[in-house]
């Protein structure tokens, strides 16, 4: 039920990034990956790994990318972002925190998918990608617009894991 | 206790498992029903989204374009007769150029049978031009069919097909190529998306003269295109005298990204 809780609030997510944002040219924005981020920095290992699972299947599902590999970037994102945020940093979450971490998920989010594209290129199940383009303008346009709507996804996270918290409570 | 005998251990496992099947399973092509399921449910749903925010911003923008209404009405007006005009020199020279084909006993020009269909829903990655739409192999679409706005304006081609749906790359994606013709001066190039920047025309020799504001057609080369859908105009030149070949940014005439309904030209 928890998880099912967590499906239908990336859905919306999703339904919000292409139904209300992209119609109001704001297409330079991925709000589940701010939202994994969220999950990571404020969350529990299980609660972040199905964030992470769900939402690149979704994304996945919606690309013109072969499927896989956005899943695949959000993982590898998910186990790099927990290990340096709960091994290495070891630190009570805070804004700052928060705000830094949708910065260089953003950064680390373009690499690992690049990457990832190239090993795909090798079995021939995704197009040649314009490297110069994307850690261009595409980065900037992200990073800026991923920052923006940091706090409105932290707050909505934060909804979203009361009910949760509600619903084990009366189960 | 070793980390491969932990418990995180075996879900990063299970998910990589998970994963690997998952893409294993889509290049098999066995995912058509469960993503068809998924765009309808995805697709009905951002499609009402969209249309609230249309509304709203329909709202604001009245307030911005409110003072230009006359002006804009007056030119619009305007071009509406040179174009009536253009239409009836054309509808004239299509009967004689008819009437000349049936007299050399030339093949005739055949009208394409267009498939209306619905745009489901965008790539939200933007790692890719993408859209999907309502129709597939259902209504007999197949791969590599071109799809446009009417009437005519090149919009993209089919590249994946579901049973009930299909994924269209726009023109403005990188992996489409599509050999062009500008219309004035009939000069041949190719034409390759700037990813949804807009387009570049390429390939042009220096000998051909190309000007902003030419119209840009598909020559009809290459079997993926028909001849005469219209891609754009030339929106200004990015090369010199010294370069081997011309360049020029091009304008895409459909709005690539307000579309809704498309045709496939079957």
């Amino acid at each position: 039920m928890k998880y099912l809780i967590w499906l239908f609030s990336i859905f919306f997510l999703l339904v919000i990034q292409i139904g209300a944002l992209m119609p109001l040219q704001i297409t330079a924005v991925n709000l589940i990956l701010v939202f994994l981020v969220v999950a990571i920095v404020i969350s529990d290992f299980d609660t972040s790994l199905a964030i992470a699972l769900i939402g690149g299947v979704m994304l996945d599902l919606i690309s013109g990318s072969a499927d896989g590999i956005i899943s695949m970037t959000m993982f590898s994102i998910f186990l790099i972002m927990y290990f340096i945020l709960h091994t290495l940093l070891h630190k009570e979450p805070s804004m700052l925190i928060l705000f830094s971490s949708v910065a260089i998920t953003t950064i680390i989010y373009f690499f690992v998918f690049l990457g990832l594209n190239s090993i795909f290129l090798v079995f021939h199940l995704n197009h040649v990608m314009d490297y110069k383009y994307f850690f261009g303008d595409k980065l900037i346009s992200n990073l800026f617009f991923n920052l923006l709507f940091t706090y409105p996804v932290y707050k909505y996270y934060s909804v979203v894991q009361s009910w949760v918290t509600h619903l084990k409570s009366k189960i | 206790m070793r980390f491969i005998y932990t418990k995180t251990f075996t879900k990063i496992f299970s998910i990589f498992v998970i994963l690997a099947v998952f893409v294993v399973l889509d290049a098999k092509g066995y995912l058509g029903l469960f993503k068809d399921g998924f765009f309808r449910v995805y697709g009905f749903t951002t499609n009402k989204v969209t249309l609230a925010t249309n509304s709203v911003k329909e709202v604001f923008q009245t307030f911005f374009t409110i003072r230009h209404l006359v002006s804009d009405n007056a030119t619009l007006n305007q071009k509406i007769d040179a174009l009536s005009f253009d239409n009836a020199r054309l509808r004239s020279a299509e009967d004689e150029n008819s009437a000349l084909r049936k007299a050399l006993s030339f093949k005739q020009q055949s009208q394409p049978n267009l498939v209306p269909v619905e745009v489901l829903t965008l790539d939200a990655t933007g790692f890719t031009q993408t859209i999907i739409i309502d129709k597939g192999q259902n209504y007999s679409i197949s791969l590599n069919q071109p799809v446009v706005a009417a009437p005519g304006l090149l919009v993209g081609k089919v590249t994946k097909l579901y049973p009930a749906s299909a994924e269209v790359t726009l023109i403005t994606d990188p992996s489409i190529v599509v050999n062009a013709e500008v219309v004035d001066s009939a000069a041949r190039g190719l034409i390759r998306g700037e990813h949804g920047l807009g387009l570049t025309l390429d390939l042009v020799t220096q000998n051909d003269l190309i000007k902003s504001g030419d119209q840009v057609i598909t020559s009809g080369l290459s079997n993926d295109f028909p001849r005469g859908l219209l891609i754009g105009q030339v929106a200004a030149l990015r090369s010199n005298s010294t370069d081997l070949f011309q360049k020029a940014y091009i304008s895409p005439a459909a709005d690539l990204r307000n579309i809704r309904f498309i045709f496939v030209v079957q």
